[in-house]
């Protein structure tokens, strides 16, 4: 017959003032950690959900990243004719010959400029962007100055809002439309017309090429012509690895984040501790009277890890509420392989926030294991008489 | 008195041993996190103390920082009024061995670094060495100590986006200015990349005097405005914090784990506090009436929890200085590089910050004890 939880939850009411501060210190551990863990979450999921499972990049051999590769205008052609290659509605080879350009642009409210990706596609390049929407706006004209900005993009930095003039390279572009593209790495990026922005950067090679292969069996073909080919000095990498590879950035923050949890949470754990032994000692004379009156060991000790699981849950839920207010804010870091700026947003997922609550319990009961393991084996009799 | 309040207090601290060791070690974890926390928002701010008053600045490409300038600039910045010493700069970016061994390693004109550098020391005949020989490289002494380099040793660095791996042998060593850094010879990259190479991605300056950095900042930039490669002069530490802007609003997450941090500790010794001084309500009262005023029994609480916090401050704080001392850290992360150090100031902060909690946490309960009602107080039953 276990003890009421009626009883564990009077006793937290009655001591109010110590029943807060606990929970408040488990609070602020577990909103830390899940806002820490929802940086993290959003870092990898803008660089894990980018690319179309059939979409190939094919770089210089030996580049680590698009900024660094090159491809010539004869190896464009050759690619367009490989065996595998999809085409698209017009009946060409569906690819695009895109060229990197890192800029330097104000961020709003800031005097330190940070490096903006500013991408020239081919005419089938946006195509070949499945989750590609214009918001505002239109599509860019080839040949005009026009570029569109990426929404995060616009919101962060200085100039970038529909209609303005946007000064990059050896003069001004005109900002004619806003888009947005799904969760993926290209939401921090500028798009404009590929030979555009080679002639303004007076560029005779292209960085990469994004070409669609018409099934998995056509791209382990298309490598293999790629690889093999004398005249090229190319390497294809599947669209969603390339993105996977440069996650590394995120493996840091989960790492300083982790350790923060741990170290919050071992205070936390004290903390608790303190207020259950105290709460044990204080009770001792109920404990005695609850054993004499038929309740086990087992359930008094039960009682008492619940009551400090109580404390634990109360703090991680008001803990969880405070980190809602993170998800969905957008911020930015380099990507430092390709040293441009990457926005992404905060992700406080379910999951996250059931780990959280999980957490907060774990805190709980690891506070209260050990002075209910205490109240637990006093005799009867020494209780009762206890003062 | 004081002596048999201050013996009073010792004995209350000893009291509840559990308890005592339970608050003081939560404070001291809690506290060792703050003190990281604030060493690491110091050095976001100025990454190497005394960096901003160092008289030099770096020339980097107005379009970024992949960018990179013709080898021509270099002679024409040395003609600016103001400029003392110029050098070539190139990142190189390899590491020694193992990818974990990273460190600062660039290309530089071997006759004018140490002239750019001006407060480190090395010997001449090392000097002389790293100016004579084509593949000399020398290395501060926080990197030889690092890594247990001796002269003669030769050092292959591999890694490096540049499509070569130097083979160079260590023939200097030098002491203050940046000590964790690399140099080998510009002429030596050059050869390597074919003879022709004339790609400089940074030109590091002395100025002959600080307060000239805004009037020689503006002059080189307007040399080569309306040119194919404009420049962007900036003070050293300027130079650095634009890569630590780049890592994001860290300031704004570090501030915002720290005030939580803080917060908690205030919490695990307020409550410590509270219990206490609860369980103590009518010993106070008892006190009182034998005799002891009201600011005896307040010093008596407030005393216990300064104790409490101050111990494990010392623990905490002192044990983050002394980690942080031995470790010696110098990269936050990718190109982000400061001096990872608990400085005198952060130490300071971090002790008066225990030193304010420990007087909140214990205020109000300490307060009220020391001033109910006596009748009440003697009736009180916890």
């Amino acid at each position: 017959m276990a003890i009421p939880i009626k009883y564990n939850w009077r006793n937290l009411v009655v001591r109010r003032t110590t029943t807060i501060l606990t929970a408040f210190s488990i609070t602020l551990t577990v909103a830390v950690s899940v806002v820490l863990m929802a940086l993290a979450n959003g870092l990898e999921t803008s660089l894990s959900t980018t690319g179309h499972p059939l979409n190939v990049m094919i770089m210089r051999e030996g580049s680590q990243a698009e900024g660094f590769s090159s491809v010539s205008r004869e190896g464009v052609r050759i690619i367009k004719d490989l065996d595998g290659i999809a085409k698209d509605d017009r009946g060409e080879p569906f690819v695009s010959p895109e060229s990197i350009v890192l800029t330097s642009l104000l961020r709003e409210g800031r005097t330190q400029g940070s490096n903006v990706t500013i991408r020239g596609l081919g005419p089938d390049g946006v195509a070949l962007r499945p989750d590609f929407k214009i918001v505002q706006g239109r599509m860019f004209r080839f040949g005009l100055r026009e570029v569109i900005v990426s929404r995060r993009i616009s919101q962060r930095f200085q100039n970038c809002r529909l209609g303005d003039r946007l000064k990059f390279g050896r003069g001004y572009w005109n900002v004619v439309g806003i888009f947005n593209a799904g969760t993926s790495a290209y939401n921090s990026e500028i798009w404009t017309d590929v030979e555009g922005l080679m002639s303004e950067f007076r560029r005779d090679q292209y960085n990469d090429v994004l070409a669609r292969v018409t099934s998995a069996d056509a791209a382990v073909r298309v490598r293999d012509q790629v690889t093999t080919d004398q005249r090229l000095h190319l390497k294809p990498v599947m669209e969603r690895d390339y993105f996977a590879s440069q996650m590394q950035t995120a493996t840091p923050i989960r790492i300083f984040g982790g350790l923060i949890a741990v170290l919050m949470a071992v205070g936390a754990s004290f903390a608790a501790m303190n207020t259950m032994y105290a709460a044990v000692a204080r009770r001792s004379r109920e404990m005695g009277t609850l054993r004499a009156l038929g309740f086990s060991r087992a359930s008094v000790l039960f009682s008492f890890v619940v009551e400090s699981m109580l404390i634990g849950a109360l703090g991680g839920a008001l803990g969880c509420l405070m980190s809602l207010a993170i998800n969905g804010v957008t911020t930015g870091t380099t990507n430092f392989t390709s040293f441009g700026e990457m926005a992404f947003d905060f992700r406080v997922s379910p999951e996250l926030l059931a780990a959280g609550m999980a957490f907060a319990v774990f805190m709980g009961l690891v506070g209260g294991f050990f002075p209910a393991w205490r109240s637990a084996r006093q005799s009867v009799v020494n209780a009762l008489r206890s003062s | 008195m004081v002596l048999k309040l201050a013996r009073l207090l010792w004995r209350n601290v000893l009291r509840n041993k559990r308890r005592t060791i339970l608050t003081v070690s939560g404070a001291a974890i809690s506290l060792f996190l703050l003190t990281t926390l604030a060493m690491t928002y110091r050095a976001m701010g100025t990454p190497y103390q005394g960096a901003e008053s160092m008289p030099r600045m770096m020339v980097r490409r107005l379009s970024g920082i992949v960018y990179s300038m013709p080898s021509s600039y270099g002679p024409r910045i040395r003609t600016v009024p103001g400029v003392a010493a110029v050098s070539r700069m190139n990142w190189f970016g390899g590491y020694w061995v193992d990818p974990k061994n990273e460190f600062a390693n660039f290309a530089v004109d071997a006759d004018t670094v140490f002239d750019v550098i001006g407060e480190a020391s090395i010997p001449g005949d090392q000097l002389q060495a790293f100016q004579r020989e084509r593949n000399a490289a020398v290395a501060g002494q926080r990197l030889i100590s690092k890594y247990h380099w001796k002269l003669g040793d030769r050092i292959t660095l591999l890694g490096s986006p540049y499509p070569f791996k130097p083979d160079l042998v260590l023939r200097g060593v030098f002491t203050g200015g940046p000590d964790d850094q690399f140099y080998f010879r510009f002429d030596y990259l050059n050869e390597a990349m074919g003879g022709h190479y004339d790609r400089v991605s940074l030109y590091w300056i002395r100025l002959q005097r600080p307060e000239l950095a805004a009037s020689v900042s503006q002059a080189i930039d307007a040399m080569f405005s309306n040119t194919d490669a404009e420049t962007k002069t900036e003070s050293e530490n300027n130079f650095l914090l634009s890569f630590v802007s780049m890592l994001g609003n860290v300031q704004a997450m570090l501030l915002m784990v720290g005030g939580a941090v803080a917060f908690a500790v205030l919490l695990i010794v307020a409550n410590s506090m509270a219990m206490s001084i609860r369980e103590r309500f009518s010993e106070a009262a008892v006190l009182r009436v034998l005799g002891f005023r009201a600011r005896h029994i307040l010093g008596l609480f407030v005393g216990e929890s300064l104790m409490l916090t101050l111990i494990g401050a010392i623990f905490g704080v002192g044990g983050a200085k002394l980690l942080f001392d031995t470790l010696g850290l110098t990269k936050v992360s990718a190109f982000v590089w400061a001096d990872l150090r608990v400085r005198p100031d952060t130490l300071c902060f971090c002790l008066a910050i225990a030193l304010l909690i420990a007087l909140l946490a214990s205020g109000w309960p300490a307060y009220r004890a020391s001033r109910t009602n006596l009748a009440e107080a003697l009736r009180f039953v916890g």
